[in-house]
């Protein structure tokens, strides 16, 4: 028989029981058309809160300090070392030590990070007043706003252009030697521009600052990876070395851990919907096959192979099952795109910013058509082997 | 000279058992017959003697106990499943007594469906599928379902179905089983000129003695047994015309 003739021929037979046809390509759409949905919600959730943790550069930035030991430092030869290991771009240095900032008379306690050019250009903080440093031995300093409110500053704007008296705490480990007590700096330098970022008191000190006050080694330092795939290689390199690094990939995949088990616990209800309509549209293709024996039996004596019987059936099982398949794919898309459509009109009315919950990733779409393919071929195996299997007189015979 | 002919159909010691629990019964006690080209044999028993297990053996549809089944020389239960199958399809046009449709399918698809069935292209056979329903005057139904139809119609209709594959034999069982005196008689008209004029042997199994006029070879059973084969005349066929019609490749008109 001819493919064409077969799937035909399977298409009149579903046609001429359209009820229930309907009903069990509706079982099969319904339970597609769930695990898509739910499937879409989990990877949209997912999205929204990685998007919201970092952006793509971050996820190949690690985070490098000591820890609480006491015999590794961050100092020039541990960036040199770091600098040389495969895959690292760039290492930044820093510093930050705890110091109080005052401004005519108004003190306020708060932390005084060193920072180079080459991080900001990575953290990208929010500059709203003035600018950035103009170079790394620069004595500017950036104020974020928490700390110019408490210096007594109304608008922050005044700011920019005057000077900040800046004392800090050097810690023994910073300044290296056989130094066992902190030493105090006080140094005026002038603000550039405003931060928006943090609730408590910061500013951000170019890193050659520090040099100039006697500090050889650094809190820490930010190491660039030339790529996401390197990260947890380089991890685990610098760790070696005797460094305690942690980095935002590691976040995300706890988040990405979390929303997995999420997505997986929703396509388990998805998957009992699936079940239920596979043993819906068994029954239908059961039903089907009883009420063709004697057509299966004609068919034979009119010189039908039984792979030809086995196929006709195949063929039926396949047409209900990519019917509801797609349906229900289309349906969930839809009502998926309606409710990503309702929160950006609600989120655009208050004032908030939209997200999309669900996403139809295209690995998605694909995956729930081959799954109401072989929910066809899984269920149809059976009846289209009893119907190739059935002995032509006993079928003529039958009433 | 002319050289042997092969019998169209050749029965040996054939002997067939159906098996009720552990209880052997035998149906076919040993039959050996031959049937030549172009003869109308009419198979005459009582109900329950074995002739519509004799017609199924014929057809590769029930394997024999014993014994063998020759179709023009060819051992058709030494083909599988399927290879009878598609022989039955090619050799043989079925009509049973009651005509069993596809019922998905209409009149023009149920008959052009043996076509199908041997993957042939789908103009190809709807127009030969036309050609024997005009032949029928059945033209004006080719959109009815088969049941919609009366039973007569239906009878004629599964002629025009085993037609259509060109056949070299023409099965019948009890054909006339489920219709008026004047409809069977106008069903085994046509039969009979299938018969004369277009050279196909036509087997029949019936248990109603009125229609032996219609043979040319008789054969009685009774209780799985042959009881009297009675050959009325002998059909007057050469050698060259019946490798004609033999040669006619399937589907090829000829009504």
């Amino acid at each position: 028989m001819k493919f064409r003739f077969i799937i035909k021929l399977a298409f009149k037979n579903l046609k001429r029981y359209k009820l229930r046809t309907f009903l069990t390509a509706g079982g099969v759409a319904i339970s597609i058309g769930f695990i898509s949905f739910l499937t879409a919600l989990g990877y949209g959730l997912q999205k929204v809160s990685t998007d919201q943790i970092a952006n793509m550069e971050a996820l190949q930035i690690l985070d490098v300090d000591t820890g609480k030991s006491k015999i590794v430092a961050v100092n020039e030869e541990a960036v040199r070392n770091i600098s040389n290991l495969f895959g690292v771009e760039k290492v930044y240095p820093m510093v930050s030590v705890a110091g109080d900032l005052s401004l005519q008379g108004s003190k306020v306690d708060g932390i005084v990070y060193g920072k180079s050019q080459g991080i900001l250009e990575i953290e990208k903080p929010n500059v709203i007043v003035g600018k950035s440093f103009t170079s790394d031995s620069a004595e500017e300093v950036l104020v974020n706003i928490a700390a110019a409110k408490k210096l007594g500053v109304a608008n922050y704007a005044d700011l920019v252009g005057r000077d900040l008296t800046l004392n800090m705490v050097l810690r023994p480990e910073l300044i290296g030697g056989d130094q066992k007590v902190s030493k105090r700096e006080t140094r005026k330098y002038r603000v550039a521009g405003i931060l928006e970022e943090g609730n408590s008191p910061y500013v951000y000190l170019p890193l050659n600052n520090f040099k100039a006050l006697g500090v050889t080694s650094y809190s820490g330092a930010k190491v660039k990876t030339t790529s996401r795939e390197n990260v947890d290689k380089i991890k685990v390199l610098i760790e070696h070395m005797g460094f305690k690094v942690s980095s935002i990939k590691d976040t995300i995949d706890q988040v990405n851990q979390f929303f997995g088990v999420f997505r997986m616990v929703l396509t388990g209800f998805g998957v009992i919907a699936v079940i239920v309509s596979c043993i819906g549209m068994f029954n239908t293709l059961t039903i089907s096959l009883i009420e063709k024996t004697r057509e299966i039996g004609i068919m034979k004596s009119l010189g039908t192979t039984k792979k030809d019987i086995k196929r006709i059936f195949i063929s039926e099982a396949l047409l209900i099952g990519m019917v509801g398949g797609v349906t229900g794919i289309a349906v969930s898309m839809i009502l998926g795109e309606i409710f990503n459509a309702s929160i950006y009109a609600l989120a655009n009315s208050t004032g908030n910013t939209p997200v999309k919950i669900f996403i139809f990733p295209p690995e998605l779409l694909i995956v729930a058509l081959v799954l109401s393919v072989l929910i066809s071929f899984l269920t149809g195996a059976y009846p289209s082997r009893r119907a190739s299997r059935i002995s032509a007189l006993n079928a003529l015979r039958y009433e | 000279m002319t050289k042997k002919r092969i019998p169209t159909v050749e029965i040996k010691n054939l002997k067939k058992s159906f098996f009720v629990g552990k209880e052997e019964i035998p149906v076919l006690k040993g039959l050996d017959f031959t049937i030549d080209f172009g003869e109308f044999v009419v198979i005459l028993g009582p109900s329950g003697c074995g002739k519509s297990t004799l017609l199924n053996t014929i057809l590769g549809l029930e394997q024999p106990t014993e014994g063998q089944v020759l179709i023009r020389g060819k051992e058709v239960y030494s083909m599988d499943e399927d290879g009878r199958a598609s022989f039955r399809r090619q050799k043989f046009g079925m009509v049973y007594q009651q005509p069993n449709w596809i019922r998905s399918l209409n009149v023009i698809e149920n008959v052009a469906f043996p076509l199908h069935v041997s993957g042939t292209h789908h103009q190809t056979a709807m127009s030969k599928a036309k050609n024997i329903l005009y032949l029928f005057k059945f033209d004006k139904f080719e959109k009815y379902y088969p049941m919609e139809l009366s039973g007569g119609q239906q009878q004629k209709l599964s002629v025009c179905r085993a037609l259509i594959t060109n056949p070299w034999i023409i099965m019948a069982d009890e054909p006339t089983g489920n219709l008026d005196t004047v409809t069977a008689e106008d069903l085994m008209y046509d039969l009979k000129v299938l018969n004369a004029e277009s050279k196909r042997t036509v087997i029949m199994v019936t248990h109603n003695p009125e229609y032996e006029r219609y043979a040319t070879k008789l054969i009685y059973m009774e209780d799985g047994l042959i009881k009297n084969i009675k050959q009325k005349s002998k059909p007057l066929i050469s050698s060259e015309e019946e490798e004609r019609v033999v040669d006619l490749a399937e589907g090829e008109g000829i009504v």
